[in-house]
């Protein structure tokens, strides 16, 4: 039982069907949007159909249970077959078998064989072959001559053979990878977070679940910049950002796409940026009577309904939005507010001309009983910036292991393993011609046309010689 | 209307003029293909050789323009820029391929390849040659050596698709002799003069001086399995390089964007047939048969990502900006 399934899970069939099913499950994810949310899937394809993707797990596939399934077969059958191979494989380069017979038996398929005849005695046969074969196996590295009759000898040349274990390092290398993508997907975490102009945060929210996480240490976003080519393409988007550790500012780093800043263990990245919907008005107050210049304005913050002070005669007013506004009218005005009641009609703001630095910008006006102006000065926004905030566990595990793969698939493709035999044995004595009889055997680690005109060459060069 | 990209400031000028010698080398090879004339090969070989470097001129030319204008990016980030791109890495594999196999029919292929690329990227009106400015994401040291690797394994799996070709025709021959018997009899008997023969005549002639001019079956088989070994070894080290970039801009080295996933695919399909050779029962064919699929995934997953899904990766949609 246990060796049929050790067979089961080491053949490479099994690895092929295993790779076929992991691509089709991925293209249903590339097909079908990853990771939005209920209501979005609902909209695309409808309620009915959204039930059946859920249920197929069609919507999170690369977390559902089939797609963690597979992955898992493909890493046991990576760990079965390479058990199963190694110790034979290491066998067989520290100890190759050099039976002429065995191997002819067992390679055949592959194996190119050359039977000769010459009259010249064995000595001189096998000197030739050296010579005629060491440009592309160099020395022999068994030598074989039956010394007292000094008729059979056989030479044994293998090259490469030392990279036979390349491919086992390759999975090996693999098997570290997918270690490492394991870790950091069982100790990692992937979050995401806004950060207001000012703001200090300690929670985090994940990218899979939106659940919060509560971060080691807190972050101040100090200020934000969008750099813009001329054109208007986004070139640069930079935060400035604080670590604070118990109320102290321990790192002050900007960071960029690209330039994530690490701290404990943690790295944050900008992801992205935006502002806030506008809760407030920017209203400058100007006191018309007063000539000196120093009191003369002030700049409030003004949320709709809500009442503030001018500071000039003690007068309040309030900033609201007309409920139907007329068309092409501004829609906002000001109410003055004297004991908690609205005095006279709102005061509707007009548009003026307003030359700056810039160019002409229009300038809302509104005045009170030539005591104050009000100018409407835009409105306040607050802007964040996105960063993901990443716990990275172990990716150096993932690019040791992509390292070993690559190294190991490097020397598996470009360096094969070659064995070469050459025997010679005297003819049956019965033949009437006293010959010496010689079989070149040639086996490659793979079927290359190359290889075997590269024998047929140097077996023809052989021949000239006998 | 048209708009043809060739302005001298930006190197396209020289990248169009190329594009007239691919189309000369084809037609080069096309009639190699039908005469059996080796001038035809050889002037279509030297043309090549030097439409590859006024190629190399002209990424001279765009590149220190790029810089020139303060892009301070190399010229790889948009659909122009890769097609071009593209097309010289074939030229590229083609002329290694050609130095170190006699290739003469593969030429057709190729050039056949690098033109059809070259044509949608001068032509296309998805793909202008201005060198605009990049999102911030690709402002990084990583994307020379990621794309670089990686059509350095598209150029591959180009290649192995045009032998793959030759070898399917060869191996149909070879196994079906009394089939390819049947076609070289219908080649004889059309009449380049009947309407309807006129249609199939080129094809089925195509077909038969395939098969007379390629190398033979053994030579095939090796070059596909070598070619495709090098792709691979290049679409794994693209494979990782962009996910050490990944890891650094986007913060996690594997997000199953489109893309990503689609090199996955790609990276399967081509894994598939490295191990298909040590599967017992699975001949050569079926071998060849991978290749030629392999590189529909692998055009699928170089524009058909892009066209079609958007991800992080659509630089081919034009007015599109992906996440920073």
């Amino acid at each position: 039982m246990l060796s049929k399934l050790n067979k089961f899970f080491s053949s490479v069939k099994l690895a092929i069907i295993l790779f076929i099913l992991i691509a089709a499950v991925s293209i249903v994810g590339t097909i079908i949007d990853q990771g939005d949310t209920i209501s979005q899937y609902k909209i695309i394809y409808g309620n009915n159909v959204f039930h059946i993707l859920y249920w197929l797990g069609f919507l999170n596939i690369y977390n559902s249970w089939y797609f963690i399934g597979l992955a898992a077969l493909l890493i046991l059958t990576l760990i079965v077959s390479s058990a199963n191979r190694t110790p034979k494989i290491i066998k067989e380069i520290i100890n190759p078998d050099l039976s002429f017979d065995t191997a002819l038996q067992k390679k055949r398929f592959k194996a190119q064989y050359i039977t000769l005849q010459s009259s010249k005695n064995t000595e001189e046969l096998l000197t030739f072959a050296e010579k005629a074969f060491r440009k592309n196996f160099g020395n022999p590295i068994k030598d074989i001559r039956n010394k007292k009759d000094n008729k059979t000898g056989s030479l044994f040349y293998s090259k490469n053979s030392i990279f036979r274990i390349s491919p086992i390092i390759a999975h090996l290398g693999a098997l570290v990878v997918l270690t490492g993508v394991i870790l950091s997907a069982v100790l990692g975490y992937r979050s995401y977070t806004n950060i207001k102009v000012g703001q200090t945060i300690q929670h985090s929210y994940l990218l899979k679940n939106n659940k919060p996480v509560l971060l080691p240490f807190k972050i101040k976003l100090d200020n934000y910049v969008s750099k813009y080519y001329k054109d208007g393409m986004p070139k640069a988007y930079i935060s400035t950002l604080t670590i604070m550790k118990k109320h102290i500012g321990v790192l002050t780093k900007t960071i960029r796409v690209n330039h994530p800043l690490t701290y404990d263990g943690i790295t944050i990245y900008q992801a992205s940026f935006g502002h806030y919907k506008p809760t407030a008005a920017r209203i400058l107050v100007l006191n018309l009577k007063l000539k000196n210049k120093k009191n003369k304005k002030a700049l409030i913050y003004a949320t709709p309904g809500k009442i503030y002070n001018s500071k000039i005669n003690n007068i309040k007013f309030s900033f609201n939005f007309f409920k139907k506004p007329k068309k092409n009218s501004i829609p906002f005005y000001i109410s003055i507010i004297k004991n908690n009641k609205k005095i006279g009609p709102p005061l509707i703001f007009q548009e003026l001309p307003y030359k700056t630095k810039k160019g002409n910008m229009p300038l809302f006006f509104t005045k009170y009983n030539n005591n104050i102006a009000f100018i409407f000065a835009g409105v306040k926004t607050y802007y964040y910036s996105g960063v993901e905030i990443t716990k990275n566990v172990d990716t150096d595990i993932v690019w040791i292991g992509s390292a070993i793969l690559i190294f190991a698939l490097f020397f598996s493709f470009f360096f094969n393993q070659q064995s070469l035999w050459i025997r010679v044995t005297p003819s049956e004595p019965s033949e009437k011609d006293k010959t010496n009889k010689i079989e070149i055997l040639a086996i490659p680690h793979k079927k290359f046309a190359s290889f075997y005109s590269m024998i047929d060459k140097n077996a023809d060069e052989f021949k000239k010689n006998i | 209307m048209i708009h043809i990209n060739a302005s001298i400031l930006d190197g396209s000028f020289y990248f169009t003029i190329s594009f007239l010698m691919i189309i000369l080398s084809f037609l080069g090879y096309f009639l190699y293909i039908f005469t059996e004339n080796k001038l035809f090969s050889m002037a279509s070989f030297i043309i090549v050789i030097t439409a590859f470097a006024l190629q190399t001129f002209a990424f001279i030319i765009r590149w220190r323009y790029s810089y020139h204008i303060g892009i301070d990016l190399p010229p790889l980030t948009d659909l122009y820029d890769s097609l071009v791109f593209f097309a010289y890495v074939i030229l590229l594999g083609f002329i290694l391929l050609k130095l170190f196999y006699n290739f003469d029919s593969l030429g057709f292929i190729m050039t056949f390849i690098a033109m059809a690329s070259m044509a949608f990227a001068t032509i296309s009106p998805l793909a202008t040659s201005a060198i605009e400015p990049s999102i911030p994401a690709l402002r990084s040291y990583w994307l020379l050596y990621h794309i670089i690797s990686l059509f350095l394994a598209y150029g591959a799996f180009a290649a192995s698709f045009g032998i793959a070709i030759l070898f399917l025709i060869k191996y149909k021959q070879i196994h079906n002799p009394k089939k390819s018997k049947n076609i070289n009899q219908a080649a004889n008997k059309a009449n380049p003069l009947k309407f309807l023969s006129i249609l199939y005549y080129p094809f089925i002639l195509l077909y038969r001086q395939f098969i007379k001019l390629s190398p033979p079956i053994e030579t095939l088989d090796e070059a596909i399995y070598k070619v495709v070994v090098f792709g691979f070894l290049f679409l794994s080290i693209g494979i990782v390089i962009g996910a050490a970039w990944a890891d650094n801009a986007w913060g996690g080295y594997w997000s199953w964007d489109p893309k990503e996933t689609w090199s996955l695919i790609t990276w399967i399909t081509y894994a598939i047939f490295i191990h298909a050779r040590l599967t017992k029962g699975w001949n050569e064919k079926k071998m060849a048969w991978i290749a030629v699929i392999g590189f529909a995934v692998v055009i699928f997953c170089y524009l058909g990502v892009d066209l079609i899904i958007p991800g992080l990766h659509s630089y081919a949609t034009p007015g599109s900006t992906p996440i920073l």
